[in-house]
């Protein structure tokens, strides 16, 4: 299995607080990676770095053999749910994934669908800032499966999702790597991870103080 | 250019302005047309000073019009950027060139709005147009990279230097009474500057989007 991505020696610096400190990790194609770590940790730090949003201090990050920055501005065929980047307020939930569509010239993705998958009702007339939080999170995620990236980054995806919410978050989880999706994805809920990580990375103040390779998830 | 990118751009753009622009705007044309009822002509509301030592004026007006457009832009690029780019949806180059593209409809409409309220020169306001073209493109460089409100200092500050020296070069077209002796330094400058404007883009590599 090759890996898709890799960080070497990575460390990121925001004025004088050390974000990332010396990351390096390997992810391989089509397994479930699980971010584990207090807030602060520098779970997020490091998706925003293989997303390409944030520049390493030092180190480089690849993504499908480009560096980042480098090669390329930001991550090759990866999609995120990490904050409401491109999404607009005053639009529908429905009207923000096609937008997002026509922007991408995607003819393939149904956004009907992926609402649907997520949870929402693409008919809701509400606007996305009368989104409850965890609504927000669901269009975040639908937002992530257009198109057909082979990565998909989710930071803390349950978050704000109730005990039903986080039980559909690891099984659509599941169900992208049986798609043949790499997935990578964060959360401080050992129990959530545990459930649907091949592979866990645990954060410590910007370090990976810790690897578990498991068997495999619970498909 | 993508015409839905442009569209939503655009949207995005006058929520973004909408009310800095209202009060920029209504207070720009109040001024003209106060000017206007006055007798007074665009060689008069946009003429400067010319510095006769000791002697030192600061024309307020002038001040006014010539951060005006900046005053409505805003943070309008750097919010454009850093929070609304569909990443991975659109090319960065087509996205920065709607950034850009609003700009200069903003500094086309308000020039036009000038010339309409307060006739004068045409080659004179056509000249002023250029240069803030140029200086729009570099407000919004600027502003990948700096905070916004720091850039609107350093252009006030710059607009006060052009104020204080008689021979500063180019921006001293934008006053009618340096205007006819700085013609060739404003077409250099307006292409020099958009030269630069455009160039720095490439330095997006350099910095963080979040």
């Amino acid at each position: 299995m090759s890996n898709i991505i890799e960080l070497d020696h990575v460390t990121k610096k925001f004025k004088n607080k050390l974000a990332l400190n010396d990351i390096s990790l390997t992810i391989a194609e089509n397994k479930i990676y699980g971010f584990r770590g207090p807030n602060g940790s520098g779970k997020s730090v490091t998706f925003k770095t293989i997303l390409g949003f944030v520049r390493p201090t030092t180190g480089t990050v690849k993504v499908e053999g480009k560096i980042i920055r480098k090669d390329v501005i930001f991550a090759p065929d990866t999609a995120f749910a990490i904050s409401e980047y491109g999404l607009l307020e005053d639009k529908t939930g429905l009207e923000n994934l096609e937008l997002l569509k026509v922007l991408n010239e995607d003819q393939s993705s149904d956004s009907k669908k992926i609402m649907q998958r997520v949870g929402l009702n693409p008919n809701n007339p509400l606007k996305l800032k009368e989104y409850s939080l965890g609504m927000r999170q669901r269009l975040l995620i639908a937002a992530a499966l257009l198109g057909d990236n082979k990565i998909i980054i989710l930071d803390e995806p349950t978050n704000a999702l109730d005990e039903e919410g986080q039980d559909f978050v690891a099984k659509l989880i599941l169900e992208l790597k049986q798609e043949g999706k790499t997935v990578l994805v964060s959360s401080h809920d050992k129990e959530f991870l545990d459930q649907v990580a091949d592979h866990i990375f645990v954060f410590s103040e910007g370090r990976i103080v810790k690897e578990i390779e498991k068997q495999s998830g619970l498909a | 250019m993508h015409s839905l990118l442009l569209n939503r751009n655009f949207h995005l753009f006058l929520e973004n302005i909408k009310y800095r622009f209202i009060v920029a705007y209504s207070a720009s044309a109040a001024i003209l047309l106060i000017n206007r009822f006055n007798g007074l002509t665009a060689k008069d509301v946009f003429a400067g000073a010319y510095q006769i030592p000791p002697s030192f004026s600061f024309p307020l007006e002038w001040y006014f019009f010539a951060l005006a457009i900046f005053l409505m832009i805003g943070d309008n690029p750097r919010s454009l950027l850093k929070a609304y780019l569909p990443v991975h949806r659109v090319m960065l180059k087509e996205y920065l060139a709607t950034i850009y593209g609003l700009n200069f409809f903003l500094v086309g409409i308000t020039v036009t709005t000038w010339y309409l309220l307060c006739p004068g020169s045409l080659l004179f306001y056509f000249e002023s147009l250029l240069c803030l073209l140029a200086l729009s493109a570099l407000f919004a460089s600027l502003q990948l990279f700096i905070d916004p409100v720091l850039v609107l200092m350093i252009f006030a500050t710059l607009f006060a230097l052009v104020i204080t020296f008689n021979d500063f070069p180019f921006l001293s077209v934008l006053m009618a009474l340096r205007w006819t002796s700085h013609q060739l330094d404003n077409l250099c400058g307006s292409l020099l500057t958009l030269v630069i404007s455009f160039g720095m883009t490439h330095f997006l590599y350099y910095v963080d989007f979040a």
